[in-house]
C-alpha cells in the first residue's frame, strides 16, 4: 500500500480565453509521500500556483486524478471538498491573506474554527502555544495591521498548521519578505512540518530554499522534471 | 461561536478599529427607518389611546339612549345596576344653551348632571381645579376652561344663560327670561373637545331649562375594572327593548378613531418605503464589501468553508446591521419621545400654530402609547428587510469560485 499523502496523475490543464489558449499542465504526475518535503521551482507563469491550486482541489484540471490519502476528489461536491480540504491540508500564501478585522490570536483560530465548526478551550490553547513557537506569543492581541510582513506570515503559518493537516502546501510564503525574515520563515516552516511529520509542498523562485528539500522539483511546459 | 457569524460581526463591527464606512451608513439608515416608524406610529398610538382614556373616563364606558327623551330612566337604572358587569350608573341630560357674560355670547354644550351619581361613574372632583362640585346647585354651574377664558369667567360670577325653549315659547306668544346661574366651578379634562366649549349644571337645573319635565337623554354606565365594553354592550342590551340601545364610547367616537387608525396605516406604508432605501444602502454597501473581500472569500474556501457559510456570513452582516440599527433607533426613538414636550415647545415657538393643533388633535400634549405589537412588527420587518438586503451580495459571495477570488487583484 502506498504511503502517498497526495497524488495527482494524469493532470492537464489549460486556461480559455476567447479564442487564445495557454496550456499550463500536461500529463503531469506527482506523488508525495507523508512527512516528506517538495519543492517546486519554474518560471514565472509556468504554472505553479495553478498546480497548487489543483492539488488543493481548489481548482479543478481539465483531466486526469487527484487523490488526498488514497482517496480521489473529483467526485466530491464543492461543499464536501471544502470541507475535507479544511481538514487535510493547510495552505501558506505569498500575500499572507490574514483577516484584518480581527487580532492574531483569532487569525490563527479561524482554520480550526471553520473545520470544526467551533471552539474549545483546548483550540485556543493550541494556537496560544503554535504562535508561541513561530515567536508571536506576545501579540496575541494585536491586529494583522499593526504587524510586520515576516510577523504577517508567521501568523499565517500557525493557521494553516493549528488543523494538524497531512500536508501543507506553501505557494512563495517568501516572496513578500527580505532575505533574512525570509530565512526566518523557512526554518518556522520546515521546523513546524518536520516536526509533526506534515508533509510541506514549497512553490518558491529561491534557489536555496528549494534547496532545502528532500526532493527538488521543477516545473516546465506543463511537466514536472 | 460559528465562524461565519463571528467573522460577519467583527466584519460589520471590527474590535478597536474605527467603524467601517459600509457599518456606518448602513446602520445609520437603518436606525432612521426605525425612529421614523417608531415615533409617528407611537404618537398615533398615543391618539387613539389617550381618546379612548379620556372618553371612557369623561363619559363613561356605555351609554343607553333611546334618540329620545325617557323619564323611567330609575328603572333602567336599577335594571343596570342590578348586573355584575356595572360598577355603577348616572342619568344625563345635554343640549346646546347661549352663555352671556358681559357683552360676550357664546354657545356651549350643557350636561345635566345627578352629583352624586356622576360621582360613581366620572371622577368629576379631579377635574375641577377652582372652586368645588360640592357647591353646585339649582342655581349655579360649572364651566370648562375653555369657557372660562373666552368669556373671562371666575367662580362666584354670574351668566345668563338662554335656552331652545324661550324661542319654543315665544311661538306659543310667551315670555321665558334667560335663567341667571351663578359660576361655582372651573373644570378641565386635558380632552379639548369638552374643555373648550362645556358647561354642567345639575340635572333639574337642565331638565327647566330645556322643559324635559323629569326626563333625561342618556344613561352613562361605568363597568367594573376589567369587563371587556363591548361584550358587556352585547350582554346589557338584551336586558332593553328597542329603540333602547346599548353602545360602547369606541362606537360614539367610531369616525374619529377610525380616520386615527386609517392615518397610521398610512403613515406606516409611506415611512417603510425610508427602511427600503436604507436596505438598497445596506445592498449597495455589501456588494462592495463583497468586492473588496473577494480574496479573503477564496481564503475561506480553501480553509473548508462551505458556500452556504458564506453565503450566511454576508446575510449575517445585513442582519447585524438591521439588530444594531433597530437597536439604536428604539433607543432614540424612546429619548426623543421622553423629551417630546420640550421639542413640540420648541417647534411651536419656531413656527407657532400650537393652539390650532392642539385644538384640533383634542390634547394639551403630545400623546404617547407604546404598543407591542407594533413595536415586534416594526423589529421583525427592519430586520428581515436588511437581512434579505445583505442576500443579494452575499449569494454572489456564495457563487465565487475560490480559485478566481484568490487570483483577484
Amino acid at each position: 500500500m502506498s504511503d502517498a499523502v497526495i497524488q495527482a496523475g494524469d493532470i492537464a490543464k489549460t486556461y480559455r480565453t476567447g479564442e487564445v489558449s495557454l496550456k499550463v499542465l500536461e500529463s503531469l504526475n506527482l506523488s508525495i509521500d507523508a512527512g516528506e518535503f517538495v519543492s517546486i521551482q519554474g518560471e514565472s507563469g509556468c504554472g505553479k500556483t495553478t498546480l497548487l491550486n489543483v492539488l488543493a482541489g481548489i481548482e479543478s484540471p481539465d483531466s486526469g486524478y487527484v487523490k488526498w490519502g488514497g482517496q480521489s476528489i473529483s467526485t466530491l461536491g464543492r461543499n464536501e471538498l471544502a470541507r475535507r480540504r479544511g481538514a487535510f491540508l493547510g495552505i501558506v500564501f505569498q500575500s499572507y491573506y490574514l483577516v484584518p478585522e480581527i487580532d492574531t490570536l483569532q487569525n490563527v483560530l479561524m482554520s480550526r474554527r471553520i473545520v470544526n465548526g467551533g471552539l474549545s478551550t483546548e483550540d485556543v490553547e493550541d494556537a496560544k502555544t503554535l504562535l508561541g513557537k513561530v515567536g508571536l506569543g506576545d501579540r496575541c492581541h494585536q491586529l494583522p495591521g499593526t504587524l510586520s510582513g515576516g510577523e504577517k506570515q508567521r501568523v499565517a503559518i500557525a493557521r494553516a498548521l493549528l488543523t494538524n493537516p497531512k500536508l501543507v502546501l506553501a505557494d512563495e510564503p517568501t516572496g513578500n519578505l527580505d532575505e533574512a525574515t525570509g530565512e526566518v520563515v523557512m526554518d518556522l516552516l520546515q521546523g513546524l512540518c518536520g516536526e509533526t511529520q506534515t508533509a510541506l509542498v514549497l512553490v518558491t523562485h529561491n534557489p536555496d530554499h528549494a534547496s532545502r528539500a528532500n526532493r527538488k522539483l521543477t516545473l516546465s511546459h506543463g511537466q514536472i522534471h | 461561536m460559528p465562524w461565519y457569524l463571528y467573522i460577519a460581526i467583527r466584519h460589520t463591527f471590527p474590535k478597536g478599529k474605527r467603524l467601517p464606512f459600509f457599518t456606518v451608513m448602513s446602520v445609520t439608515g437603518v436606525v432612521l427607518g426605525t425612529m421614523a416608524l417608531v415615533v409617528v406610529l407611537s404618537v398615533f398610538n398615543g391618539f387613539g389611546h389617550a381618546i379612548r382614556e379620556v372618553v371612557s373616563e369623561t363619559t363613561g364606558d356605555l351609554k343607553v339612549m333611546n334618540g329620545r327623551i325617557f323619564d323611567d330612566y330609575e328603572e333602567k337604572m336599577d335594571l343596570l345596576e342590578s348586573s355584575e358587569l356595572v360598577e355603577s350608573a348616572a342619568p344625563s341630560a345635554f343640549g346646546m344653551v347661549m352663555l352671556k357674560a358681559g357683552n360676550r355670547p357664546i354657545v356651549p354644550q350643557i350636561q345635566g348632571i345627578d352629583i352624586e351619581r356622576e360621582r360613581g361613574v366620572v371622577p368629576i372632583d379631579r377635574y375641577v381645579y377652582s372652586g368645588s362640585l360640592d357647591d353646585l346647585d339649582d342655581d349655579s354651574i360649572l364651566i370648562s376652561s375653555g369657557v372660562a377664558n373666552t368669556l373671562r369667567l371666575r367662580v362666584g360670577d354670574e351668566v345668563d344663560v338662554y335656552t331652545p325653549l324661550m324661542i319654543e315659547r315665544l311661538k306659543q306668544d310667551e315670555v321665558l327670561l334667560p335663567k341667571l346661574l351663578t359660576v361655582v366651578g372651573v373644570f378641565k379634562t386635558d380632552f379639548a373637545k369638552i374643555d373648550e366649549n362645556t358647561i354642567i349644571s345639575t340635572l333639574r337645573t337642565m331638565q327647566d331649562l330645556y322643559g324635559l319635565g323629569d326626563g333625561v337623554h342618556t344613561i352613562k354606565v361605568k363597568l367594573k375594572e376589567g369587563v371587556d365594553p363591548d361584550e358587556a354592550a352585547v350582554r346589557l342590551q338584551e336586558r332593553f327593548e328597542a329603540p333602547f340601545r346599548v353602545s360602547t364610547w369606541i362606537e360614539s367616537n367610531a369616525e374619529y378613531l377610525a380616520i386615527i387608525q386609517f392615518e397610521k396605516r398610512m403613515m406606516f406604508f409611506i415611512l417603510l418605503i425610508i427602511i427600503l432605501v436604507a436596505s438598497f444602502s445596506i445592498a449597495t454597501s455589501l456588494f462592495t464589501s463583497v468586492v473588496k473581500k473577494t480574496r479573503e472569500i477564496g481564503l475561506f474556501t480553501s480553509m473548508g468553508a462551505s458556500s452556504r457559510q458564506i453565503v450566511s456570513c454576508f446575510c449575517l452582516q445585513g442582519f447585524s446591521v438591521g439588530v444594531v440599527g433597530t437597536a439604536i433607533g428604539y433607543l432614540l426613538s424612546f429619548t426623543v419621545l421622553s423629551f417630546r414636550d420640550q421639542i413640540t415647545n420648541a417647534l411651536f415657538a419656531m413656527m407657532g400654530g400650537k393652539e390650532q393643533s392642539m385644538q384640533f388633535y383634542f390634547f394639551s400634549r403630545l400623546p404617547v402609547h407604546y404598543d407591542k405589537v407594533d413595536l415586534i412588527v416594526i423589529a421583525v420587518l427592519t430586520v428581515s428587510i436588511a437581512t434579505l438586503a445583505g442576500l443579494v451580495p452575499a449569494l454572489k459571495a456564495g457563487w465565487l469560485k475560490p480559485a478566481e477570488a484568490l487570483r483577484s487583484e
